[in-house]
């Protein structure tokens, strides 16, 4: 079996070889390969900016780092979006201009904050204080919801910000807060694993680009429906092509369709999820609420008027 | 003190009564207390003056310890005869004189200068009980303002003229002996 | 164009107004609270008072600003700013109502934000960004005061979002949407408010408001008998004028939402009854109600501010979790209950059911649940 390793291996490799030339030859190709550049570019300026180490006198390299990751950034925005669609296709270059003058502010709105939420994702990996980094948390998670809003998904942005920046980044807040008054311990601002994180990250955003290009792909040879596998950005551009999207005739559509989603097709999953939760609940207050016998602390404090100051 | 002291009396908390337990009536009596107040000074009778048109009137304005004044005599001399008593009485170390030779025949010495520093005066009153010709008094002037220390210390020009601001308000306390026969007063006993 | 023109006028109008409004409540608050200690208060600039909050103004912005050394600067600057940003958007979905400036033309909505589905939770979303103002203020001043005030707030003000929550739920099942105008019109047109129909909720609401407002009973995270002014001690100036400006605009936006959800909002019987077609005079006077209303909600919250004790901290907790959301769910059963198995058109019986169910929980608060024995039964560190 070992003499046959090599040969199996050889053509395994030129069976990926073949693979990979053929994926050269589809229509977008050249841009997914401009992407990946781009990413990877984006994931070394990331390594180089993550705080490692006890010195912080690596000023040159955060700088370095902040540089690549901002041009990648810039470059990022400028790469076409391959389309399905021919007269979008032929009156856009980039992302970036794509939008008729009827929806810019729309496609402004978008590259705002997706580059907030891009931004302060970044920051929130590479600062050294906890309570800076629960804080550009709580903006990438602002402009997240504002993404969401963009699509029209208004409940889902309005559970984001209630649920996360309202009640989970706060509690984060307290506890750093409650636990470091006096600054951050030596493991809150150094990096764990600075290299293999930078590496997941690039190979989901890979991943990510090229599912955005296998999509397109499929629209161009209509493999698919258009409505759901549509890229985001076109989604922005239909919509806000429509005649009158601002005034929605169907003012219930969104919440309505997510309890109808949630409580007709989804219900045993909700149901399910909702004894897990109470479970949870009842076991964090069993574990709070057990009495803690400590060696010298009497076991009620208190006599029977509960008043625990005063002698028996 | 220990906590298990005799000598701590410890006293229970009332029982609540139905009443207290349902919450609802001490909330209201707090909410009407609060109300009939309000309505009592939107009826107007309420208590407050409005202070600089309306002057707060004193019982008596002659033991009221205010601004300090140097009292003159019927000549309109100073009556002060630079004994240096209310100087030594005062606590707060706030009066400043310097005595010389008097050109009057009836006395020896008179200030020169005396100065005292408002700021650092206490208001107690020593001074007044202190001096033996009753040159110095307080007044019932009390809206003592400045814009600078300098302006708050009082020499003895500015002490004459808060005498003559109240002196009709105010008499002096007591005349004694006249100044102008026989010795100072001070000399008596 | 018009696309952008319309919103922008909304938005300036607005804006100014809460400001405005903002500036006198301040003015109506010192008098409220001068009368009912016997004073008088603010009357020497103009006549009885009425050019104080000008004042007030010119002092905050010329007075010095102070950054304390060893503060974060750069949080210390953004915390009242964003604790201003936060209490101001949360105007974007509030309605006045609306208009139909000639007979057959478009109604125009009198909202920033007409027809946004989620108009309740948009304001709930807003307004719990509002704790970050304050846990950045009293985090960034280098205080321990500060630091402590900023604590509390943050532990308060997540937990009394969860009865604020509950009581709404109950709200949105009778009148089926989120957005207020819905609401206001499902009031309208069955001419019950619902704080008739559900007393319940209708208290955890004020309270939980309240709390959320960091109004006088719930007034932990700055509470100046403990912790000096809380997370604005270090703070001069605008900076402090800016969280006084989005402590009033959280009560104005309480006091609205409170009026819109429970007190039948711009409807009144007779006087702004419901109807389709609203000239100006009609527009006019329902945003006169729109805001008595919400005026009469705002001097009651200050009526209590200066009736009820404080809460000491455990209680503010435990009125929380063991009373404000056992009440709301409690609330929430009843008005599930009454709208499964009752006529739609069936209020009576629903108000009905809904008092019944205060006077059993009063009742059950008198008989069995008093300090003494919750105290005591209380598991947990001794």
């Amino acid at each position: 079996m070992l003499a046959h390793f090599p040969v199996l291996a050889a053509s395994r490799i030129s069976l990926l070889a073949d693979q990979f030339r053929s994926a050269l030859q589809q229509p977008h190709s050249g841009l997914v390969l401009r992407s990946l550049l781009i990413l990877v570019a984006g994931g070394v300026g990331l390594y180089l900016m993550l705080p490692r180490g006890r010195h912080t006198g690596r000023r040159f390299d955060r700088i370095i780092g902040a540089a690549l990751a901002t041009l990648s950034l810039v470059l990022l925005a400028t790469v076409e979006i391959p389309t399905g669609l021919a007269e979008v296709e032929s009156a856009q270059k980039t992302l970036l201009w794509s939008f008729g003058s009827e929806s810019k502010i729309t496609g402004f709105t978008f590259y705002a904050l997706a580059a907030i939420s891009l931004v302060s994702a970044v920051m929130m990996i590479t600062s050294r204080n906890p309570v800076y980094s629960a804080l550009w948390f709580a903006v990438v998670l602002l402009g997240n919801s504002g993404l969401f809003l963009l699509q029209g998904a208004e409940f889902l942005s309005a559970a984001t910000i209630i649920v996360y920046a309202g009640a989970i980044v706060v509690t984060f807040l307290f506890v750093i807060m409650l636990a470091q008054p006096s600054g951050a311990a030596k493991y809150d601002h150094v990096s764990r694993e600075p290299l293999l994180s930078c590496l997941t990250g690039l190979i989901l955003s890979s991943v990510l680009v090229g599912t955005l290009h296998y999509s397109a792909r499929l629209d161009v040879r209509g493999g698919a429906t258009e409505t759901s596998i549509l890229p985001s950005a076109e989604i922005i551009t239909l919509s806000s092509t429509l005649p009158d999207s601002r005034h929605r005739t169907d003012a219930n559509r969104h919440v309505a369709g997510l309890g109808k989603a949630l409580f007709l097709d989804h219900v045993v999953s909700v149901e399910v999820i909702g004894v897990l939760l109470l479970a949870a609940v009842v076991g964090a207050m069993l574990i709070a609420g057990h009495p803690v016998h400590a060696p010298g602390v009497n076991e009620t404090g208190r006599n029977k008027t509960g008043r625990n100051d005063r002698p028996s | 003190m220990q906590p298990d002291s005799k000598q701590i009396k410890w006293v229970d908390e009332p029982k609540l009564g139905l009443a207290g337990r349902l919450y609802l009536t001490p909330l209201i009596d707090g909410l009407s207390l609060t109300a009939r107040h309000f309505f009592r000074t939107a009826r107007g009778e309420g208590f407050t003056r409005q202070f600089p048109e309306e002057r707060p009137l004193f019982g008596n304005p002659l033991i009221y310890r205010g601004v300090h004044r140097l009292n003159k005599d019927e000549q309109g001399r100073v009556k002060c005869v630079a004994c240096f008593l209310c100087a030594t009485a005062c606590p707060a170390h706030c009066i400043d004189i310097i005595g010389t030779e008097s050109p009057w025949a009836d006395r020896e010495k008179y200030p020169q200068s005396f100065v005292i520093d408002e700021l650092r005066c206490i208001f107690c009153g020593m001074c007044e009980e202190a001096c033996p010709v009753d040159a110095i008094e307080l007044t019932s002037l009390f809206d003592l303002t400045g814009a600078s220390r300098e302006e708050m210390v009082f020499d003895k020009e500015k002490l004459l003229s808060v005498y003559d601001q109240t002196c009709d308000l105010e008499p002096m306390r007591s005349r004694g002996p006249a100044a102008h026969s026989g010795p100072p007063p001070g000399k008596d006993h | 164009m018009q696309v952008w023109l319309e919103p922008l006028i909304k938005i300036v109008l607005v804006v100014l107004a809460t400001q405005a409004a903002v500036a006198y409540l301040v003015l109506v608050e010192r008098k409220v609270a001068a009368y009912m200690q016997d004073r008088l208060g603010p009357n020497r600039v103009g006549p009885w008072g009425l050019f104080q909050p000008i004042a007030d103004g010119a002092k905050f912005i010329l007075k010095e600003e102070l950054i304390p050394a060893g503060a974060d600067r750069a949080l210390f600057l953004i915390a009242p700013v964003s604790i201003l940003a936060a209490a101001t958007l949360a105007f974007a979905t509030i309605p006045f109502g609306y208009l139909v400036p000639w007979p057959g033309a478009d109604p125009i909505e009198l909202t920033i934000a007409p027809k946004v589905d989620i108009g309740l939770l948009f304001v709930f979303a807003i307004g719990s960004l509002g704790v970050y103002g304050v846990i950045l203020g009293g985090w960034a001043s280098n205080n321990k005061y500060s630091l402590l005030g900023g604590l509390r707030s943050s532990a308060q003000l997540v937990s009394y979002e969860i009865p604020l929550g509950l009581s709404v739920i109950g709200v949105l099942l009778f009148s089926g949407s989120l957005r207020l105008e819905t609401i206001i019109t499902a009031q309208a047109q069955s001419g019950w408010w619902w704080f008739a129909v559900q007393p319940l909720g209708f208290l955890v609401f004020m309270v939980s408001g309240c709390a959320e407002a960091s109004r006088l009973p719930f007034d932990l995270p700055e509470c100046e008998q403990e912790l000096v002014g809380g997370y604005h001690t270090e703070y001069t100036a605008m900076k402090f004028g800016m969280f006084a400006f989005a402590e009033y605009l959280h009560l104005i936006t309480v006091a609205f939402l409170t009026v819109n959800l429970y007190l039948g909002g711009w409807h009144l019987w007779g006087l702004a009854p419901y109807a389709d077609e609203v000239g100006w005079f009609g527009a006019i006077v329902r945003v006169l109600v729109l805001n008595i209303k919400m005026l009469l909600v705002i001097l009651f919250f200050m009526w209590i501010r200066w009736s009820w004790p404080r809460f000491r901290y455990d209680q503010l907790m435990n009125i929380a979790w063991k009373v404000m959301i056992p009440l709301g769910v409690i609330n929430l059963l009843v008005c599930a209950v009454c709208q499964e198995f009752l006529d739609p058109k069936n209020y009576l019986t629903r108000a009905v059911l809904g008092w019944l169910a205060v006077g059993g929980c009063v009742l059950y608060a008198a008989l069995f649940a008093h300090p003494g024995k919750t105290r005591l039964k209380a598991p947990g560190i001794t």
